[in-house]
């Protein structure tokens, strides 16, 4: 039977027998976990489902496979696979379909609240924390250790491959694996890192490349430059010795090779943390004249011209390059702002950086003095007798951090071995403990959180996780990367146990800078921050889009998140906060007066359609496609992101939404999306996702606000799946946050599994709806979710391992099975 | 010995745009590293994402008269070591779950099982199989590379199946995924390893042997504490140390038979234009073959949802969003453009193969690839007929020269079981194979 014949089944149904059912769709979603109303049953859940949700969830339609003429009302909390998925889609408001009968709202909120009821009453009969594997450290992770551990800030996008993800995010446990090609990558970065760390004086010369976005516009000053610069690269890079390196520019020439920008002169000035270290015009007439003459020879001399060779201390430094800015009276410069030159020869313009060539070292003189020798060498040997006891200080100091528990006589033998092996090897100190470290960086210890199970643990059983393990948990959570030293020693004095100590531990970490992981590494990947990077918005829809503008959009969504995190807001709030962090570039695009500079500034918004995160251009971009809008795709985001209810995967076959052709009158997206729906197949969900995304239409695909496009003036009327009417961002925001409850739980949700490193299974919902009801007693405060979970069952405890099941081994593919 | 080729001291500053980043790796007269005296069998996996516009691709006529089709068209000068196999099908990749589902199943013909990754389970892959008979005496096993990560990808994988069917097109055993490298810098360092000269990469190698035994002791300590799925973990931990150590020791022992070696510079890391980056993996994978440094390896020029725009060829809207391309004109000619760009990039490498004299033909008449998408319309997001040719003279045993046509629906799988026989790797039944091309 087809799914069509049921909806029309379904409307039968309702007119012969659903009396005294509302036919129309209730106005609000209902609130999710208060208290059980009377008289809710398993008698009145029994006749609320046969009324309102059996016609399609019945033994012979299985419709999405869920059955519920046949279940146990009694004992809900035994089913928590199936009733977990009904609460989900009530709560969302989601069920039943739009266009059949709904139950009045305080039914619909009291059998919600009786479902839940009863299937936290089991969980607390019977709490389950789950159980994550032995964790690997993901290449963000492994970035973070080692910045805490050696004091040394490397790109660990250089070092190691992107993990692959699971529920969201890269920190699962379960799918972090390792290959022996992974493994390579960890020995041959532990070489590099540990020669960057310590200074190893036989380091070869290399060249990096440092290439500027060729969008990037360099009309103008770029922040983190020097004041009084326009356009131009700031560089971060670790200087392995006290030496001489090399820098090279090159200025942008055109697809023939004319160097752009000779007619007036420039000065590009490179400079050394803040400090300018070479000046060089170029352009003006006579440079201009010889171009005219020779281009080639021209561009070739003045790319000899910008040619340097300085001295560098070892260490961290920020080199910049950058023109001075100058007077544009002459120059036709600042007319077309920010519009990205597509003429690939275009011959007029200004003079922009294309790419910087730093290499070295030369003429070493020494190791020099970094902030990685600071924390490593914490004593020096005066003489070769000192030598082992320094080292192994250095050492066990190390291994310490690096393995997040006490170092046993072993640990220090195998590290003191590979020392003196070193030490011979490389003929010094430091050459010793170059090699220990790399041992100390590839080491299972390292590399793995692992959580044995105690010994004579029953199988099943619970256990609270060790002080070492829950301070592991702890920081890898809020900092993605190591204990420090403090919350080591607390867990390793056993005051962690102390639920006032645990508190002020995890409120200083989430104070500490280091949190600024849960931006970087929790909302950039649940909000999809990451995929600004390959956004390429269509060049001739959208000319104003550029490099700066892409940089702009991520950091006020980092910004504003970070802010959430460390005012301590309700967390409503990043979905209706009346403020946000422009620069002028963004201000501009967001058709705001009075923001000047690059630099970012808070302000408050007097436009009510830019508050929250569903008013930020960064969100508006990642869910468009290159040249236009995708209620679709915003839709599904919000589904997924923000209601907790992810559409399944189209069919196979899909039909696209026909293209508006040229020369023919063009249709609205809502028009040809509209078509679109019109088959029952695609209806059934693009009714939810559709109508929902149509409530930002006013947002362009790069996020700006617009009230026209070809087709017509923007309709951003739409519908939430509980039959809420919204028009425009500011009623969908406040129907995404009509129920409190609905999103503090799926910021929950997710935040729980990024914590937990492991998909959420239905024994858990209880666990989230627990934080979420405390959290509602404190205002939902960021750090009372925060709290909630590091207080969970699911966070302090373990199961310990049943005998293994061999799922994977008795796995069927699906071709055999077909 | 080894000789570094140019050191980089006496070259302070390299020349021109786009020289920095596109070394001369083939400058390097590079020797085997192991003598070559046996012609060994090579095989490689070239693959596209987005199908491709079939009415463009597959010629009219069957058989040895075959025409080349505008797509195609950048190959017609190895016409003789070509052969187009048309209506084959990946039943395996046939679900909603397209852009997950195409890498995974590819050379496997299994669908895996559907999991975020937690259980992933695939089938293990054609270039696997060659790899565990024939990858064994080389220093790499295989290789494994691509052009993108999915860092910038978050949501685009499928719901029921994670992203780690997307990541790669090859697994090693149906529990271990092999992960794609995207940096030449870090592919260079597989083949050649780490160090200036031949004296710092001596000493590398020896330190790094002395480490990994210290690592096993490590691992195997931590392992008896540890459940049964933990320990599966520290398997694969330890598994991968033993195959470095293995590795290291070949490394040792061809160095000292080739005193000769002239080691080429390497690349200064992932280049900014896809023509660079595309043309710098062909470059190290020429290298790989002539020294037999591997004999097997898989290519993702593009990633599956890749949103990659070429304005080199004039398209200037996302692969993924124009792979939708609904019939419209415009939109069919701009998959054409970059199905027929990819090819190009492709037949650079064949040159470049086919210039090297190996035994008593070159490279390329020693080899056998397979160039492919596991999609043929990206419109419909089908598996048939899938775009698919194969390429080299396979030491003899491949027929060049035509457009076979097989039964309609033939398993993809088919073809994959021919390759590996005629790589000296037979294997009854891959996936759902039920035969052999014979014309092949």
């Amino acid at each position: 039977m087809t799914l069509r014949r049921f909806l029309l089944l379904g409307a039968l149904a309702t007119a012969v027998g659903a009396v005294s059912a509302q036919t129309t769709d209730i106005p609000a979603a209902p609130a999710a976990t208060s208290p059980t109303p009377q008289p809710f049953s398993p008698d009145t859940a029994k006749a609320f489902f046969t009324q309102y949700c059996v016609t399609c969830h019945n033994q012979y339609a299985k419709i999405a496979d869920v059955v519920l003429d046949t279940r146990d009302y009694d004992h809900i909390g035994a089913d928590p696979d199936l009733w977990e998925r009904v609460v989900r889609k009530l709560n969302a408001g989601a069920m039943p379909p739009k266009g059949m009968p709904r139950p009045e709202p305080a039914a619909y909120k009291g059998m919600v609240g009786w479902l839940t009821t009863s299937l936290d009453a089991a969980v607390a009969d019977h709490p389950n924390p789950g159980r994550s594997s032995i964790h690997r450290l993901n290449r963000a992770e492994y970035g973070n250790a080692v910045r805490d551990l050696l004091g040394l800030d490397i790109d660990a996008t250089e070092l190691l491959p992107a993990d692959d993800e699971g529920y969201g995010f890269d920190n699962i446990a379960d799918v972090l694996r390792v290959s022996p090609s992974l493994l390579e990558q960890y020995l041959s970065a532990s070489a590099k890192v540990a020669s960057l760390a310590v200074g190893d004086p036989e380091t070869p010369p290399v060249i990096g490349v440092f290439r500027v976005p060729p969008d990037l516009a360099q009309a103008n000053h770029i922040e983190g430059l020097p004041l009084g610069t326009r356009g131009g690269i700031l560089i971060k890079h670790n200087f392995p010795l006290d030496a001489s390196y090399d820098f090279a520019v090159f200025l942008r020439r055109n697809i023939v090779g004319y160097m752009v920008g000779l007619e007036w002169a420039h000065e590009l000035e490179i400079s050394i943390d803040g400090e300018r270290v070479f000046l060089a015009q170029v352009g003006g007439p006579e440079d201009n004249k010889k171009s005219d003459a020779n281009m080639s020879a021209t561009a070739n001399e003045i790319d000899e011209r910008l040619r340097t060779r300085v001295f560098v201390p070892a260490g961290p430094h920020e080199v910049s390059v950058a023109f001075l800015e100058r007077s544009k009276a002459e120059t036709q410069e600042p007319l077309e702002l920010h519009t990205r030159n597509l003429d690939l020869q275009d011959m007029n313009g200004i003079p922009v950086v294309d790419y910087v060539n730093l290499s070295g070292p030369y003429d070493a003189k020494g190791v020099g003095d970094t902030p990685s020798r600071h924390k490593i060498f914490v004593c020096e040997p005066k003489s070769l007798r000192d030598e082992t006891p320094c080292a192994t200080k250095i050492l066990t100091r190390l291994a310490h951090t690096a393995f997040r528990r006490p170092v046993t006589p072993q640990d220090t033998e195998t590290l003191l071995e590979f020392f003196h092996q070193g030490r011979e090897q490389n003929g010094s100190f430091d050459g010793g403990i170059r090699t220990a470290l790399r041992v100390i960086l590839t080491s299972p210890d390292f590399l793995f959180r692992s959580e044995p199970d105690p010994a004579g643990a029953a199988p099943g059983s619970l256990y609270a996780v060790t002080d070492l393990e829950l301070a592991s948990r702890l920081s890898f959570f809020l900092w993605s990367s190591l204990p420090d030293e403090q919350l080591l020693q607390v867990a390793e004095q056993g005051k962690l146990q102390d639920p006032k100590v645990y508190e002020q531990q995890v409120r200083r970490m989430l104070a500490d800078p280091r949190a600024k992981a849960i931006v970087d590494n929790f909302a950039s990947q649940w909000l999809y921050l990451r995929n600004l990077q390959s956004a390429r918005p269509d060049a001739e829809e959208f000319p104003n889009f550029d490099e700066n503008l892409r940089r702009a959009m991520r950091t006020e969504t980092e910004m504003f998140f970070d802010s959430i995190v460390r005012e301590d807001h309700n967390v409503l709030d990043l979905l209706t906060a009346n403020y946000t962090f422009v620069n002028q570039r963004l201000a501009e695009h967001y058709g705001i007066d009075g923001v000047y500079g690059s630099q970012f500034r808070r302000i408050t918004l007097t436009d009510s359609t830019r508050f929250g995160l569903l008013g930020q251009a960064s969100i508006h971009t990642v869910t468009s496609y290159a040249n236009r809008t995708s209620p679709v795709l915003r839709g599904k985001y919000i589904l997924t992101n923000i209601l907790g209810t992810p559409p399944p995967s189209p069919p196979a076959n899909v039909p696209s939404l026909t293209e508006n052709a040229p020369g023919k009158e063009a249709r609205s997206v809502r028009a040809r999306l509209e078509e679109h729906r019109s088959n029952p197949v695609c209806a059934t969900c693009h009714n939810v996702m559709d109508p929902i995304g149509f409530g930002l239409e006013n947002f362009d695909a790069i996020g700006a606000w617009r009230t026209k496009e070809p087709g017509g003036a923007i309709d951003s009327s739409g519908q939430m799946a509980n039959g809420t009417p919204v028009n425009g961002p500011a009623s969908l925001r406040a129907a995404l946050t009509a129920d409190p409850n609905q999103f503090v739980g799926i910021v929950t949700e997710k935040l729980l599994t990024y914590a937990l490193g492991r998909g959420l299974e239905p024994f858990d919902m209880p666990t989230v709806r627990s934080i979420v009801r405390d959290a509602a007693a404190n205002g939902y405060k960021f750090s009372s979710v925060v709290l909630g979970i590091a207080n969970s069952t699911a966070f302090r405890m373990k199961v310990a391992q049943q005998p293994e099941a061999t799922t994977t081994a008795a796995f069927v593919p699906a071709d055999a099975r077909e | 010995m080894f000789v570094t080729k140019k050191h980089l001291a006496r070259r302070t500053f390299l020349k021109g745009a786009g020289a920095a980043v596109a070394l001369p790796l083939l400058d390097a007269m590079v020797p085997a590293f192991a003598s070559n005296v046996k012609q060994n069998p090579r095989i490689g996996f070239v693959y596209v994402p987005h199908g491709a516009v079939m009415a463009r691709f597959t010629p009219d006529k069957v058989g040895r008269d075959f025409e080349f089709k505008d797509i195609m068209k950048p190959l017609e000068p190895y016409r003789d070591r070509l052969s187009v196999v048309s209506r084959l099908h990946h039943r395996a990749a046939d679900s909603t779950a397209v852009h997950s589902l195409s890498p995974t199943t590819w050379l496997s013909g299994v669908r895996p099982k559907p999991t975020q990754g937690v259980d992933a389970f695939a089938g293990v892959t054609a270039d696997q199989v060659a790899a565990q008979a024939i990858g064994q005496d080389t220093l790499l096993p295989s290789l494994e590379i691509a052009t993108e990560d999915h860092s910038g990808l978050i949501g685009a994988c499928d719901r029921d199946y994670g992203c780690i069917y997307m990541n790669t097109l090859s697994w090693r055993t149906p529990t271990t995924p092999m992960p794609m490298e995207i940096n030449p810098r870090k592919v260079f360092e597989r083949m050649f390893g780490q160090g200036d000269n031949a004296e710092a990469r001596l000493k590398r190698r020896r330190e790094d042997r002395s480490i990994l035994d210290a690592l096993t002791a490590q691992a195997t300590g931590l392992q008896k504490d540890l459940g049964a799925h933990d320990r599966g973990t520290l398997d694969n931990y330890l598994e991968g140390v033993r195959e470095i150590e293995r590795r290291l020791d070949r490394a040792e022992s061809q160095v000292a038979s080739n005193p000769d070696l002239v080691i080429p510079e390497a690349p200064a890391g992932i280049p900014y234009e896809y023509e660079n980056h595309v043309g710098t993996m062909f470059d190290l994978l020429t290298l790989a073959y002539r020294a037999d440094i591997t004999r097997v390896f898989t290519f993702m020029m593009a990633r599956e949802v890749s949103n990659r725009t070429y304005t080199q060829v004039g398209v200037t809207e996302g692969h993924h969003a124009v792979s939708h391309h609904q019939n419209r004109p415009e939109k069919l000619e701009w998959c054409a453009r970059i199905q027929n760009y990819h090819i190009g990039l492709f037949g650079k490498f064949l040159a470049q193969l086919d210039a090297i004299p190996d035994g008593d033909g070159s490279l390329l008449d020693n080899t056998i690839l397979m160039y492919g998408s596991n999609m043929s319309n990206s419109n419909a997001h089908d598996h048939y007929p899938l775009p698919v040719m194969v390429l080299g003279g396979g030491r003899g045993k491949l027929k060049g020269g035509q457009h076979i046509m097989a039964e309609e629906h033939t398993p993809m799988t088919n073809l994959l079981v021919t390759l590996l026989d005629k790589t000296d790797v037979p294997v009854d039944k891959l996936g759902d194979s039920t035969g052999v091309i014979a014309e092949l």
